[in-house]
């Protein structure tokens, strides 16, 4: 166990100890770039690991009517894609709390929702565990959603609106 | 407490152990397309299914850890 744990934090270690040797070469090679009036032999020779900027496609970018199907009428098309936008803003509406609620009760919904079914397939499907098992996950679980929300929402607030940080 | 084998309580810790590893190496190798745990979680965090599953594991070590066989009150 002991040895687990320290090939553990050794790994960590080492690898957070290469990780910021990297970032402060990186760094230096940024700087050397950016002041070109300093000397040669003060830059580090390590390679410059800023990220790239990645190339979207303009495919990717282009709204949904433009890659519509040859086959299929403009004004069809633009019906579909009013469509489409109209329910998207009621499922993703413009930031705010609105949007926020919808995302969390989405999440904590579906959530939860998941993990009856895993739970009642096992205890149906594979092996009956003794107990109330079932309904201990059905309270217990809806019991940390009720607890957990009002924090998160608290914490959400104090970090949106009081500018927080966590 | 139910007496378990020694190799299962080992099996764990060489689970977690990997784990850790994994992530240190990830951190080790961060530009060699090595994605840490941290990125792992946001790739799945981008689909609704994936936040669902997320969400369903979080439940499911909240009830275990915090609510199945723990009595309120401090109850004997």
């Amino acid at each position: 166990m002991v040895a687990g744990y320290v090939l553990v934090m050794g790994t960590l270690a080492i690898g957070l100890r290469l990780a910021r040797r990297s970032a402060r070469a990186g760094a230096a090679g940024t700087a050397a770039v950016t002041n070109p009036g300093q000397p040669a032999d003060q830059t580090d020779p390590a390679p410059v690991s800023a990220p790239v900027a990645t190339q979207v496609p303009a495919a990717a970018t282009a709204p949904t009517a433009a890659n519509a199907p040859a086959g299929v009428p403009p004004a069809r098309e633009g019906r579909r894609v009013t469509a489409r936008a109209r329910l998207r803003a009621i499922a993703a509406p413009e930031p705010g709390w609105r949007r926020f609620v919808i995302h969390y009760l989405g999440t904590a919904v579906g959530g939860y929702l998941l993990l009856m079914v895993v739970i009642i397939g096992y205890y149906f499907g594979i092996s009956p565990v003794a107990g109330n098992f079932v309904q201990s996950a059905f309270t217990g679980c809806a019991l940390l959603i009720g607890l957990a929300t009002p924090v998160f929402i608290a914490l959400s607030w104090l970090v949106e609106r009081k500018g927080w940080r966590i | 407490m139910a007496r378990h084998p020694l190799i299962g309580y080992f099996v764990w810790a060489l689970l977690f152990g990997a784990l850790f590893a994994w992530e240190g190496l990830a951190l080790t190798y961060k530009f060699a397309d090595v994605p840490t745990l941290s990125a792992t979680f946001r790739v799945i965090m981008r689909y609704p299914f994936g936040r669902w599953a997320l969400f369903a594991l979080w439940l499911w070590l909240g009830w275990h850890f915090f609510v199945r066989g723990w009595h309120f009150l401090l109850r004997a």
